[in-house]
């Protein structure tokens, strides 16, 4: 069964807050004529968690790429915080969207680690005194104090993207979108993640195959597939249609799978 | 430690030296730039036969290197890359111009060894003198002070991007080589049917590289000025420290220090 397309609905908050997401029939091609996305239509609202997943090429990247504004679309619009997403608008909107990538080594670029998670509150211009708190705060919120001072291209992979995350976490975005962030992670640094997540109350996409993180962290999900919407709403009610996650190319979380070492059996007849 | 991921590693090589904590690095950038240039220009400025004004200023790197904790050879190494440029631009001096000059007393030699000779040594001495500003005062610094005097954002943006592209290039480089020697065991090189994919492959994913990194920059509110948090403020020694400089570079230019010394020893 392919679940209808339907839209959450919103809190009351979102009225008096800025910090939602509309896609309104947003469409992308990238040059090569590979069609992205098509015909998107969401709203995401204030203080969502909201996690997307498809399979490889699904589109997923893409769509946190277009409300940041690293692609803008050939057709529809996109709107944050009441503002739509244009060449003019990117700084402020930028100001309050916090981005990891796909890959740390495009997000680690200065000399240490320091340097790293400092240059986008000095960015903005904040005191040197402003700008040493938030720098620790974030590397202390992510466990990495201690590789202060090491270039970031001598950092294991899962090191690397901590501190991605804590260059993000010092900017103290209002909406923070995240796209795979638990790859390269070993599973304590993982398992902090997830708690870091829960913890940000505010808007918040990730896009992510780890579906045991989504489970934990977000309260709604997108089902991207092939570029469009499959479905939209609760985690746990995709999570136990097997035969829809078949179709779209993913399986179940491992916390609602078989067990393979007792034999014990979950979800059956889902 | 494989060899091409070595060589990347070596690049920030600069960015490491630049980190240190030493005199010649609490200069205000602006006084070790302008200082970099005065030797830049005193070092070109030496005229082709002109061998023994050039020995003086040997001293300025022989000072700051020890002074900054530079590693010599490792610097010294990293000079002889522009060697093969110059040698093919000066090699047909010593054919061309075959006049004989005096040296010394009872000694001559072709001219155009001499201008060869000068030609390689300030060659040399050029490069040194630029890799020493960037191990003193980082690329950051230095488009710190190129800002403060009045260059352009635009080009300044070009020059750390540039700078940032080479070290993006350079790391895309050793992966490539990395993934062909792991499937060429055997080879020596790089077969020249891959020399066309390699380079193809290395331009691509070195540009999307270069895109992702401005993009990251730009989502954490890069408007085209670095800032690297370090407060400069010009103070007595960064002044003596230039001045100094300055009043050795102008001596060297309107006096033969060599030759005077070489009288005084000579009796001559």
């Amino acid at each position: 069964m392919i679940f209808p397309v339907f839209w959450v609905a919103c809190l009351q908050e979102d009225s008096i807050s800025h910090h939602y997401i509309d896609f309104k029939g947003v469409s992308f091609i990238y040059p090569d004529n590979t069609q992205a996305l098509s015909d998107i239509n969401l709203h995401i609202c204030h203080g969502e968690s909201v996690g997307i997943i498809g399979a490889n090429g699904a589109g997923k990247s893409t769509l946190l790429e277009l409300i940041t504004g690293i692609l803008l679309p050939q057709e529809g619009e996109i709107v944050v915080g009441g503002i739509a997403v244009t060449k003019k608008t990117l700084a402020s909107i930028r100001r309050h969207v916090g981005f990891t990538f796909q890959n740390p080594d495009n997000q680690v670029f200065m000399n240490t680690v320091w340097e790293d998670v400092a240059f986008g509150p000095r960015n903005y211009l904040l005191s040197e005194e402003a700008v040493e708190k938030k720098v620790t705060a974030a590397l202390e919120t992510m466990g990495i104090l201690h590789l202060k001072d090491r270039p970031p291209y001598r950092l294991s992979g899962g090191e690397k993207r901590s501190a991605a995350i804590a260059s993000v976490l010092a900017l103290e975005p209002d909406i923070l979108l995240m796209d795979e962030p638990s790859s390269d992670l070993d599973p304590r640094a993982r398992r902090k993640l997830i708690a870091l997540i829960n913890q940000f109350t505010h808007t918040k996409l990730i896009t992510s195959h780890d579906l045991d993180l989504v489970l934990e962290t977000c309260k709604r999900v997108i089902v991207l597939h092939k570029g469009t919407v499959v479905y939209d709403g609760s985690p746990i009610e995709v999570f136990k249609d097997e035969k829809s996650l078949h179709t779209w190319g993913l399986e179940k979380p491992l916390t609602m799978s078989d067990c393979l070492v007792c034999d014990s059996k979950k979800n059956r007849g889902q | 430690m494989n060899s091409n991921t070595e060589s990347f590693l070596n690049l920030r090589f600069f960015d490491d030296l630049s980190a240190k904590r030493t005199f010649v690095h609490s200069i205000h950038p602006l006084f070790s730039l302008i200082v970099a240039c005065l030797y830049l220009f005193s070092v070109i400025s030496v005229e082709k036969y002109a061998l023994s004004r050039l020995f003086p200023l040997v001293l300025y790197p022989f000072i700051i290197i020890p002074l900054a904790e530079i590693p010599f050879l490792k610097l010294l190494k990293r000079t002889v890359y522009v060697l093969p440029l110059v040698i093919g631009i000066g090699i047909f001096n010593p054919l061309f111009d075959n006049q004989e000059m005096l040296i010394a007393q009872g000694i001559s030699i072709n001219a155009g060894w001499i201008s060869f000779a000068v030609l390689v040594i300030k060659a040399e001495l050029a490069v040194l003198g630029a890799l020493i500003l960037f191990a003193t005062t980082g690329i950051v610094n230095i488009a710190y002070a190129l800002r403060l005097l009045r260059v352009p954002r635009f080009f300044v943006l070009q020059l750390l991007l540039t700078y940032r592209y080479i070290t993006l290039m350079n790391l895309e480089t050793a992966r490539l080589l990395n993934a062909y020697a792991l499937r060429a065991p055997d080879q020596k090189g790089i077969a020249m049917k891959a020399w066309g994919p390699l380079a193809g492959q290395l331009l691509i994913r070195t540009f999307d590289a270069a895109t992702h990194v401005y993009h990251a920059m730009k989502l954490r509110g890069f408007d085209g000025e670095y800032r690297s948090g370090r407060r400069f403020s010009v103070s007595f020694k960064d002044f003596a420290y230039a001045i100094s400089w300055l009043g050795f570079f102008i001596l060297v230019y309107f006096f033969d220090i060599s030759g005077f010394l070489g009288s005084l020893f000579t009796g001559g």
